[in-house]
């Protein structure tokens, strides 16, 4: 529906417009000290609202980690607001990816038995999950009821919970579940994607992960059921790229060529980048402009976090500076 | 002295056989000791490997943790922590070192493969996962040496004590009663000789008496 997204591109427009520009990251680079870094970011209109608690005395980085994702997920949660109809669930797909995070969470409490009030503790305020519905699946006491909680909450990766919980029931092994929830996610985000430039970037984003976990498996034989479905790569070529063969795309093989995981992950990164941005110039009246915000958004933060953590320990700021141009 | 001896040559005999005991004694202990001193250096060497590698897959965690956290949330890096209940199973055996009853920690072979999903989870946070694994194992190593090392230390201190207490208290303590024993049997013999020499020269004063007695009464007849 383009005339949806011209009133939320309009309005994305104007909050990428307080995303920290690269002066103002170069100010948070250069503070002289922890304390210096938060006056920095108490003075960014993006932030500044958000960093009350962290000048408290005794705060720490848990209060910086806690105002950086409340911005985030605040920010998250304005732009789902601005949206409606099929946009929505576009927007939604983009913000599943808390929802997952969320979920993992709840299986993992449930599965070594922890307590709801653990498990609650441990659960974000973003993606699209509404809270009654989580702390229900969180207080249940196996992982059937809390698919059954999310299916009553009628959230689309429930299907996948409950595909996950029997692979569980059947194996006993987690991993098979929060697989079964990954390519869940996937399936359901290419599904809502429509013919739009968000199903172009999922694919990427598939393809990227799909590399990565050929990168990680290198030098020992591929998982198979690892591999996530929906990218331009299908299973043979999947399997090949554990060889390193990337069928001439130049993004995997730099990936897939990386000396090491952490080079990989720059790749993968920068990869996605791109294409968030390429989505932005090619779609000015779909979603792109939205993700590539959204991405924007989630990589200042985890660079501010960054930051936060080095001058909280004091490091020098030429390793920062490589770590967060990384 | 605890309490007086009875000055005898049977409480000599059994002082003497003690202080030959209390003198085997501390020697057995100084050997054992020597030997425990021995096995706790080549255990220094252990544990401060063990210490030194600790330090080094802990600083290395650290700094992907750090990453981890930035880069893919703390809110999911700290939800793979609610994975698994934590339990990680040693096997353990009592070994005897020198009579030194010491763990022997045998840590068991780690997993390669994660318990969680790699897909959507960053390189970091699976170097993390993995690299805390390794720290794991380092504290067990740690706690298996340092164990050891504390049980050695603390034998050694017990039997420098005893042997100390061998070497500063009982043996000396033997000496004295041996001492003491042998001067009062000196005592009593050096008496017994006096007495024995004052008898005999009384013997002989009466004898000699006696002679003259007789000499004289001899004499006194012939004159008449």
């Amino acid at each position: 529906m383009p005339d949806d997204y011209s009133y939320i591109n309009t309005r994305v427009r104007i909050m990428r417009t307080k995303l920290l520009d690269g002066r103002a990251l170069e100010s948070a680079l250069v503070s002289g000290s922890y304390q210096e870094f938060l006056r920095v970011l108490a003075e960014t209109e993006g932030l500044g609202a958000n960093m009350r608690e962290t000048t408290g005395e005794n705060a720490g980085l848990p209060e910086l980690d806690r105002a950086l994702s409340q911005n985030l997920f605040a920010t998250t949660q304005k732009v789902l607001g601005f949206a409606d109809g099929d946009a929505k669930k576009e927007i939604q797909a983009l913000l599943m990816k808390w929802d997952l995070v969320n979920l993992k969470t709840i299986a993992r409490g449930i599965t070594s038995g922890r307590g709801a009030d653990t498990i609650a503790a441990s659960l974000i305020p973003g993606g699209s999950i509404k809270p009654s519905v989580l702390q229900t699946a969180a207080g249940s006491s196996d992982l059937q009821s809390a698919a059954a909680a999310l299916a009553m909450g009628g959230h689309p990766l429930a299907a996948a919970f409950r595909n996950g919980a029997t692979a569980y029931a059947a194996n006993n092994r987690l991993m098979d579940l929060e697989v079964a929830l990954d390519q869940g996610y996937y399936h359901h985000a290419l599904s809502v994607a429509r013919e739009t430039s968000l199903r172009r970037y999922l694919t990427r984003e598939i393809d990227v992960t799909n590399a990565l976990i050929a990168r990680s498996a290198k030098g020992q034989p591929l998982d198979p059921n690892l591999f996530v479905a929906g990218g331009s790569y299908d299973a043979g070529g999947y399997s090949r790229m554990a060889a390193g063969d990337a069928a001439g795309n130049a993004d995997i093989t730099a990936i897939l060529d990386a000396p090491t995981l952490e080079d990989a992950e720059v790749a993968a990164r920068a990869s996605l980048d791109r294409a968030a941005r390429s989505n932005a110039a090619s779609d000015p009246e779909g979603v792109g402009i939205i993700l590539d915000f959204l991405r924007r958004k989630e990589i200042e933060i985890a660079k501010l976090r960054l930051i936060g953590r080095g001058k909280f320990y004091d490091l020098p700021t030429e390793q920062l500076r490589k770590e967060v141009g990384a | 002295m605890a309490e007086q001896i009875s000055p005898t040559r049977s409480a000599l005999l059994a002082s003497k056989a003690a202080l030959r005991t209390a003198s085997g004694g501390a020697d057995l202990l100084k050997r054992k000791r020597d030997a425990l001193i021995g096995e706790f250096f080549a255990l220094v060497k252990d544990a401060l490997a063990a210490r030194e590698q600790l330090s080094g897959v802990s600083k290395g965690a650290y700094t992907s943790l750090f990453g981890a956290k930035a880069w893919d949330s703390p809110e999911a890096v700290e939800s793979l922590s609610l994975a698994g209940t934590g339990d990680y199973a040693v096997d353990m055996q009592i070994e005897s070192v020198y009579g030194v009853k010491v763990p022997r920690i045998n840590i068991p072979e780690r997993a390669q493969a994660a318990h969680f999903s790699p897909i959507n989870v960053g390189a970091r946070t699976i170097q993390a996962s993995a690299d805390f694994g390794s720290v794991l194992e380092a504290i067990v190593k740690v706690a298996a040496t340092e164990t050891k090392l504390r049980r050695i230390g603390e034998e050694i201190k017990k039997t420098s004590r005893r042997v100390n207490a061998l070497e500063q208290v009982v043996i000396p303590g033997i000496q004295d009663d041996i001492r003491f024993v042998r001067s009062v049997l000196d005592q009593r013999e050096r008496e017994a000789s006096y007495t024995q020499k004052k008898i005999k020269q009384k013997i002989d004063a009466k004898s000699k008496a006696a002679r003259e007695a007789i000499a004289a009464t001899s004499h006194g007849s012939a004159a008449d």
